[in-house]
This record gives C-alpha cells, structure tokens and sequence, in this order.
C-alpha cells in the first residue's frame, strides 16, 4: 500500500536526483503555472529545486537554512530550515526525522497504476492541507500538493537516479554578487 | 533627489501630459507577474495576480512551489485577507490590513495607479519623466518609486519593472509579465 512503498522509499533512499515537471491547476482545474527543472536531495536536510523553465528560480535547503533565489526579482529569501521544514513538502522527501512526527500518513487508493501516500502536517500553519507521494513500488514517480485556496501542484519526476553519489557543495548556497539577501 | 541617469533626457510637462492623458482612460486591468518583498527582517518572493476594477481589488500571492500564499480582496467597504493557513483577517484599508498580518505594507490604493505609471490623486512631492514622456521616478505618499522598464500593450506604453521603497526600509519589486486590459 502507499504508506508501504513511502516507508520503502525512505528506508531505500538516502539520496536521489530527478528531472521534474511541475503543474499547478486552480479550483476550477485551469492551469495556473507549468515549470520544469531538476532537483536532487541527500537526506536528512537536503535538498536543491532547480527550476530552469519558462523562468529561472533556485530553492536550496542546507540542512540549516532554506535559499530561494528569484533572478529576475535579483532577491535571495532565506528562512531557517526548522520553521520552513517543518512541514513543507521537501521536508517531507529530505526529512531528518522520520515522517510520521510532522504528518499523518494514510494510503490513497487511485486507479493510475502507482501506490499513493497522503501526508497531512500536524503543524497548523504549514501553508498547504496535504501532500499526496505515487510510487511505484518504492520508487517516487510523482508528488502532489493541495493547498487551502484549492490549488493543486502535481509534479511528475522523471530520469530519477536513486542514491547517486552528489557532490557535498551541490547543497551550498552562495548568494550572487549583488542580490539582495533577505530574511532570517 | 538623485541625478538623472545619463541616457534619459528630461521630458517637457506637455509630453509627460500627453502620456498620463493615453493612460487616463484606463479605470480596470489585469495583471501577472512575480513581486519580491524585502525588510529588514523578513523577505517574500513569488508571484502575484491582480484584477483591478473601480469598485474592487483582488489581488492573489504565491509561493515558488505554486501554491497560493495569500488572498487580498478590496471591496467599497473593506479590505479582506486570507492566509495559507486558512486565517481571514478583514481591516479597512490595504495598507494596516497586510502591515498587521503579514508584516509588510502593501500600498494597495496608490498602487492601482503607481503600476500603470501614473501619479496617483495625491500631492506628488517629487517626479522625473523620460524623453516619451513616461514616469521614471515618482516620489508620493510617502513611497519612492522607480520605473525600470516599459512595453507597448495597444496604444499604451505601460511598466514592467517597479520598485517601490518607503521610510520603514521596506523595499517592493513588481515584475510585471503579462498586462490583459479591457
């Protein structure tokens, strides 16, 4: 069952690196955003969220500090990886601890082929209602959040390489010359 | 107030009037586009849309990952905000509403006009118009406005780069990508 193949996936995945095409539809299904990139985490507390298309934007999480850096905006936001990770989605794939002491875990029976685990955040403010993981045996094929104000990201992964060997600094962000850094 | 950047030379008040009178007929919009937030202690970045009409504003925020950070809806009567974590705080105005609860000041009525480039009803204490007549700084209301960038949208030379600053160090960057006019 997908808690199953979510627990498999942990226990089997220390690190992983993907393509990803990511898709956020409203309430009423339009399509609101659509961008791809590639992403890699190295558990527990790592992660890198290269989006490449249709703009450019970094989210890089330490294992102290999350990094989002926006290029057009020239603006660089960090947060403190314990507030921001405590129940945001990449926390749950780069977790430290093991999921279940930030979500409650259910499976989700869908007729797509592939195993699917539901996550909802203990925390109240976590920003979104439930993140929804499809699997395919143990390995992640797509991730899902559904947010209060009814949209849905649906990222699809692709060309996943599980436990490859990533380069210590690859976590590290260096903020570019000249962009503003703000926040914690 | 600072020197003029070199290529720009100084308009005359009948060009920048003929610019502000092409944007005079415009009283609704749409836009998309990407706003970053600085402070001095806390920051936001992602993306935003904003339907404008007279009688009300909706403007909606979200998080790179695509999901919806926040909602402002502005009515006759009040001004509305609903958060990520599903909390609805209501004010009269924009501006005390977001300074509240989300802890910057989102200067939603001067903005309606700020972000076609046009001063608003206010007092102007300060403005520099380029040689098409366009706003390329605008001092009102207590913000510092420049204008980084414009694009032709049918007969309208509209903003696409704004930064807007004011004396409590809060700095807000609008990109505009996409402008839909009636």
């Amino acid at each position: 069952d997908g808690v199953a193949s979510l627990k498999a996936f942990f226990k089997a995945t220390s690190a992983m690196r993907a393509h990803f095409h990511q898709v956020v539809t409203d309430a009423q299904g339009n399509k609101v955003q659509e961008v791809e990139g590639n992403m890699q985490l190295q558990r527990p507390g790592k992660f890198r969220w290269d989006y490449d298309k249709p703009y450019v934007q970094q989210i890089v999480g330490d294992g102290e500090k999350v990094w989002l850096f926006d290029p057009d905006l020239n603006q660089v936001t960090v947060r403190v990886m314990s507030k921001a990770i405590g129940s945001s989605p990449a926390s749950l794939l780069a977790g430290a601890q093991d999921a279940e002491r930030n979500f409650t875990l259910t499976t989700v029976s869908r007729s797509d082929g592939l195993e699917w685990a539901q996550a909802v955040p203990k925390a109240e403010e976590s920003g979104f209602d439930k993140v929804l993981l499809g699997f395919k045996g143990d390995e992640l094929q797509k991730m899902e959040l559904h947010d209060s104000f009814g949209h849905t990201t649906s990222i699809q992964f692709s060309k996943l390489q599980r436990n490859p060997s990533i380069a210590n600094d690859s976590f590290k962000f260096v903020a570019p010359a000249g962009a503003d850094v703000v926040g914690e | 107030c600072a020197s003029l950047p070199p290529s720009i030379s100084p308009s005359t008040p009948e060009i920048h009037q003929e610019h502000l009178a092409s944007l005079a007929d415009i009283d609704q919009f749409q836009l998309k586009g990407r706003i970053g937030v600085q402070t001095d202690t806390k920051g936001f970045s992602g993306s935003t849309q904003w339907q404008h009409t007279a009688d009300q504003d909706t403007v909606a925020l979200f998080s790179p990952l695509g999901s919806q950070a926040a909602s402002i809806t502005r009515t006759a009567e009040k001004v509305s905000l609903i958060t990520s974590d599903n909390k609805h705080y209501e004010a009269a105005d924009a501006e005390t509403l977001t300074e509240q609860n989300l802890g910057w000041r989102l200067p939603m009525r001067g903005l309606s006009d700020w972000v076609l480039g046009r001063p608003n009803q206010e007092a102007v204490e300060a403005s520099q118009w380029d040689a098409a007549g366009r706003l390329v700084k605008l001092k009102q209301d207590g913000w510092e406005i420049e204008y980084g960038q414009y694009i032709g949208i049918n007969q309208y030379q509209l903003p696409t780069r704004i930064t807007l600053r004011n004396a409590s160090r809060l700095t807000l960057k609008l990109i505009v990508q996409q402008w839909q006019l009636p």
